[in-house]
């Protein structure tokens, strides 16, 4: 697997650092007749929780100027239809396999984490944790922003997987540094981040919310800038690779992040766009390693020049 | 299902704010079911950001050769005005064919088809396929209806297969004064359809698919949510499915055609 673009996440060996992002490439299948699902870094799947759950109601998406609101509600079809129904697709292909894992207890994450240690999920590679979560325990409040109980996750699946783990984190917060040391200090291999912003859309001629939800998650281009000016602050703060995750759309985007300090990234709302970005961007990164001669990707990570 | 570029062959008003677009697609369309749709995007446009659903409205053919495909589309909005300024020649992204059609088959010899406004757009395309599977062209009736005679599209493409037609606006303007569903209630008067078909508002489909309930006679709608990927892949076109065991189906895989009996279409207006 050596190669210029390879890279080394946790212990989880990549062929490149390009990654689709959860929820937005959903098993991989969707996509198997417009990508190369050989080319990819990693395929991350779609949010899984120890039981299936149905989500949110309607309407679930909305676009705003150069985003997208989404309020899914982790609909999910749980992890033991994955392993059973899902996995045998992906498997063989050579892109990694990472499981998003959500819950609302510490033992519900840990429940998925420990399924996926059966002799059947020999094919997922790493699992990344998704703590932007409603804390059930804590009313509701999502366990992503406070560091113990962003800790406590951690700790609970950290006791039952081998795996690499990788912690996503929450922009929902005033210091994402300090997040990032809790979960590392409890085990992590690597934070990924970010997930979406919390924000909201109205229609002004019903005053009614245009999400089922009320509220939503923000992804897409516009915040591209705030996940990037995040990505360097966690790069700087803890000494595992970090995943720069947010508005990527282009290898430009994406050589940015990793110039910021990230190791590899992750392409979310870009695949509804234009489905085969992710081959774009990797095309796109490996030229300009050649156009600048840099001779292997970890060359250029956390190179940017402040001075 | 594919993404590819393909080249705009023509792009004209046919009615108010109502355009055709032809585009010159590749060979998998030829094999599509009338109700499937694809997703549009203008390369050079960084806005709007998703990709927009359009239905298959006909097959380009020329001597029997497949050149492309015809939509039939509304401007409603940033990307359907963007796309009215689009001139012959120029290039655009299309994903497709997506979703489940209408169900097709040589059984079926005297449906109904309904459609509201711009919800014509798969129709015609239905009423093709129908035919080539065998149905009798003058054995079926389409009740077109709209708010005023803007809103009454394609009626001489129906004519000119031979079906019968039935036209309706609210506003008298064109055919008979009031609502599409009263033209298929009074149409089932006298005639006892053997599928209902219908596209347009989903107050109209509420309305057409208890009328059809209430007769026993199969019924078919073709559903619009916004959609994000197209491809299942999002989860972000949920609708209320009674017979998914999630509760919901997703518009853009497990329809946009749905059996009516399954939907809980009343609550989404
Ligand atoms: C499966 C499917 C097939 C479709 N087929 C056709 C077709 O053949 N011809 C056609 O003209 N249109 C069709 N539509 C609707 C079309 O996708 C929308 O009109 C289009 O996305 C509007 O984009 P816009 O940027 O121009 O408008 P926007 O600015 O996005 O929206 C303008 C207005 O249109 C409404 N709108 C936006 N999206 C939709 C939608 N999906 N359904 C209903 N209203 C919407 C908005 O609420 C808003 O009021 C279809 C939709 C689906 C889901
Ligand atoms: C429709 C949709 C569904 C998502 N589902 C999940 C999920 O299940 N788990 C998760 O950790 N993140 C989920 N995300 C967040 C993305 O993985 C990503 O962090 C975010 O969208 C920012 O990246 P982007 O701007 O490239 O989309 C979802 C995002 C979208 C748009
Ligand atoms: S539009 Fe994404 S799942 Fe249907």
């Amino acid at each position: 697997m050596e190669n210029s673009l390879s890279v080394n996440i946790g212990g989880l060996l990549l062929q490149n650092p390009v990654m689709t992002a959860s929820g937005t490439f959903g098993f991989g299948r969707e996509f198997e007749s417009l990508v190369d699902l050989n080319r990819l870094g990693a395929v991350i799947v779609k949010g899984l929780a120890r039981e299936p759950s149905p989500g949110n109601p309607p309407p679930r998406i909305v676009e705003t100027p150069c985003g997208l609101l989404n309020a899914i509600g982790l609909e999910n079809i749980g992890i033991e239809a994955f392993i059973k129904d899902k996995l045998p697709f992906l498997a063989p292909y050579a892109s990694a396999v990472i499981v998003n894992v959500y819950g609302q207890t510490p033992e519900a994450y840990a429940a998925v984490a420990q399924r996926c240690e059966g002799a059947d999920g020999d094919g997922i590679d790493g699992l990344e944790v998704n703590i932007s979560c409603p804390n059930v325990k804590a009313g509701g409040v999502s366990f992503g922003v406070a560091p113990e109980a962003a800790a406590e996750v951690v700790c609970a699946v950290r006791e039952k997987t081998t795996k690499p783990l990788i912690v996503k984190l929450t922009p929902n917060v005033t210091d994402v540094t300090g997040i990032a040391e809790a979960v590392v200090a409890a085990g992590a291999d690597a934070v990924s981040l970010i997930n979406t912003l919390a924000g909201m859309a109205i229609d002004i001629n019903s005053r009614r919310p245009k999400l089922g939800n009320i509220t939503g998650g923000l992804s897409g281009p516009a915040i591209k800038p705030v996940a990037l000016r995040m990505v360097w602050e966690a790069a700087r703060a803890v000494d595992v690779p970090v995943i720069g995750v947010g508005g990527i759309s282009t290898a430009e985007d994406a050589l940015e992040f990793i110039i910021a300090g990230a190791a590899a990234v992750q392409i979310g709302t870009a695949n509804f766009t234009n489905p085969g970005v992710t081959m774009e961007v990797i095309d796109g990164i490996r030229s300009f390693l050649s156009r600048e001669a840099i001779g292997h990707i970890t060359e250029l990570i956390g190179t940017l020049s402040t001075k | 299902m594919n993404q590819e570029t393909a080249e705009i062959l023509w792009n004209a008003p046919a009615g108010a704010s109502v355009y055709r677009i032809g585009l010159s697609c590749g060979s998998e369309y030829a094999r599509a079911d009338a109700g499937q749709f694809a997703t549009l995007r203008l390369p050079e446009e960084s806005s709007p950001l998703l990709r927009r659903p359009f239905s298959i409205h006909r097959l380009i053919r020329n001597d029997g050769e497949f050149q492309g495909i015809e939509i039939l589309y509304k401007r409603v909005g940033e990307f359907t005005r963007k796309l009215s300024q689009a001139p012959a020649g120029r290039r655009i992204d299309i994903l497709g064919p997506l979703g489940k059609g209408f169900t097709v088959t040589a059984s079926i010899k005297r449906p109904a088809l309904v459609a509201g406004g711009i919800g014509v757009a798969p129709m015609v395309f239905l009423a093709e396929k129908l035919i080539q599977a065998g149905m009798a062209s003058d054995g079926a009736v389409i009740c077109l209806g709209g708010r005023s005679a803007d809103d009454v599209l394609c009626a001489p493409d129906f004519q000119a297969m031979g079906l019968k037609t039935r036209i309706t606006s609210e506003d008298g303007s064109i055919g008979e004064k009031g609502r599409v569903t009263e033209a298929l209630s009074d149409w089932l008067k006298d005639h006892s359809p053997d599928m209902v078909y219908a596209c347009g508002p989903v107050p109209m489909l509420d309305a057409v698919s208890k009328i059809a309930e209430k007769q026993d006679i199969a019924c078919e709608v073709s559903i619009e949510t916004v959609m994000a990927c197209g491809v299942g892949a999002c989860l972000g076109c949920a609708i209320k499915d009674t017979r998914h065991q999630s509760g919901y189906g997703h518009v853009c895989i497990d329809g946009p055609v749905f059996n009516a009996a399954r939907l809980e279409l009343t609550d989404r207006h």
